[in-house]
């Protein structure tokens, strides 16, 4: 009996991928030795990992194998895994709805409404799922989907955020300025301009005080929402807004470290790796409750009700210049990131999977 | 205290609370779709076409694929009726036909191999 992950895209870096990687090396170390990747569109960095093919590689299936399908994005593939004669379980990260991207690209929006539309039509395709949120859980639930369902977070690969930051970064973002740091791809769901604007409300509020907004993340595939927000940013007369652009992992690493605060203000997430990301890094964040936000911070964190501009500048004001309270929020997160720890989570999906192999509920 | 009950309080006591500030929306900023050089450009040139034209597109690749895609669906159509068309689909188009031109000179290189390769066999 193997167990075996399948996916449209085998990213380099993403969340995606990286829990794929990581539930792989679970499985090996769980006696499922015979086990693989298979995906339809391999980063050439992924492919030279033993283990990982491309589908088409995919060997013949036994009744009693069990599939992990990926499911994260709209793809030929969703319509062939009806056809796979196999025990088949659901890994849901989510698919951005359409109306994010309507605006800026045609063929995202198409592909986005595709996904989520094939999503909807697997609802009885899968023996079981486990979602990487509860958010995504509901979701399906949602679409109509009523085999048994699970939550399990993504597997997080911690060891890489204690690589070595890129001290060039850390040097220039070190001067005393106050530093607001978003980490996310330039894209309308995550809603940057409101970061753009929190920032303007807080110069308006607190004229005698630096701060400045670091934007880290690639506009790759978003370049015209990319210069919308740029043009947002001379519209309102900002000179302390930076665009990282596709950076490396060593200068995600450093943004996190000059990071005095976390904000976010994104409007659809499955998971959001990023807030874990900052807890790792001790930054407290403030963040707008939509999506899986506040699942994810599980009560940790600041939470904004609603996008009050005046409301969160005075939030980050707050934390900015108040150590204890600032302390306090990091104290809360601290508690958090336990749960989302390679042993809690990797011991929680093991069982889970365990219990799908044995044929019991999740 | 947990922080977050810390925070409203102080908010619920600031004067802060009653501030105004009134900025231009986002909405405001105009959505360009032809301002900036290489594959951005290029980008936003396929995602003006697609907006403008109507014509469906199939899947989504590397950047050659969807030239050939272009190539094929677009540009026969487009370049007959190119001078009814606005400035940013011509520049559109000459992006595409600096890409194409490669493809086009290996395609005639092949069609040269082959006729020649057809006068040999004649021969034989």
């Amino acid at each position: 009996m193997r167990i075996i992950q399948v996916l449209t895209t085998l990213s380099f870096g993403d969340a995606v991928g990286n829990d794929t990687l990581a539930i792989m090396g679970l499985l090996r170390k769980n006696g499922y030795a015979d086990t693989g990747i298979y995906a339809e569109n391999l980063d050439p960095r992924m492919a030279t990992i033993e283990g990982v093919h491309k589908v088409d590689e995919l060997p013949q299936l036994a009744p009693d194998d069990v599939m992990i399908y990926h499911l994260s994005t709209g793809s030929n593939l969703n319509r062939k895994i009806k056809d796979f004669n196999c025990r088949k379980l659901v890994r849901y990260h989510n698919v951005t709805p359409a109306n994010f991207f309507e605006k800026y690209s045609e063929v995202t929006a198409r592909l986005c409404s595709k996904g989520r539309s094939e999503v909807k039509s697997l609802n009885q395709t899968f023996d079981a799922g486990i979602c990487v949120s509860d958010y995504n859980r509901q979701e399906l639930i949602e679409m109509g989907y009523t085999c048994d369902m699970s939550v399990c977070p993504i597997l997080i690969p911690f060891d890489d955020y204690k690589k070595t930051p890129d001290s060039e970064v850390i040097s220039k973002y070190s001067d005393g300025v106050k530093n607001i740091v978003f980490v996310g791809r330039i894209a309308p769901n995550k809603k940057q301009e409101d970061l753009i604007a929190l920032t303007a409300t807080y110069k308006k509020l607190y004229p005698d005080e630096k701060i400045r907004l670091i934007l880290v993340g690639s506009a790759r595939g978003t370049e015209n929402y990319d210069k919308r927000l740029k043009d947002y940013v001379e519209l309102l007369g900002l000179d302390n807004v930076v665009f990282s652009g596709q950076v490396s992992f060593a200068s995600i690493l450093a943004f996190y470290k000059v990071a005095d605060v976390f904000v976010c203000m994104s409007e659809h997430e499955g998971f959001c790796v990023p807030l874990i990301e900052a807890m790792c890094f001790e930054k407290p964040i403030v963040a707008a409750d939509y999506a899986a936000i506040a699942g994810t911070l599980g009560g940790s964190g600041i939470l904004l009700e609603k996008k009050d501009m005046v409301k969160a500048a005075f939030y980050v004001h707050e934390i900015l210049n108040d150590k204890e309270l600032a302390n306090s929020v990091v104290e809360g997160q601290n508690n958090r990131l336990k749960d989302f720890s390679y042993e809690a989570v990797s011991t929680l999906l093991m069982e889970q999977i365990n219990r799908f192999v044995r044929g019991e509920a999740l | 205290m947990d922080p977050r009950e810390t925070l409203k309080n102080r908010y619920e006591a600031s004067a802060v609370k009653s501030a105004e500030v009134k900025l231009p929306v986002f909405d405001s900023v105009p959505l360009e779709y032809i301002n900036e050089s290489g594959a951005g450009r290029l980008r936003q040139c396929i995602h003006y076409i697609q907006n403008h034209t109507g014509i469906s597109y199939n899947g989504i690749g590397k950047k050659g694929k969807i030239v050939y895609k272009f190539m094929r669906f677009i540009v026969d159509p487009i370049v007959a009726q190119q001078n009814s068309l606005d400035g940013n689909i011509t520049v559109a188009l000459t992006e595409f036909y600096k890409l194409n031109k490669q493809r086009t000179k290996l395609h005639n290189r092949v069609n040269e191999l082959e006729a020649k390769l057809a006068a040999l066999e004649s021969k034989l």
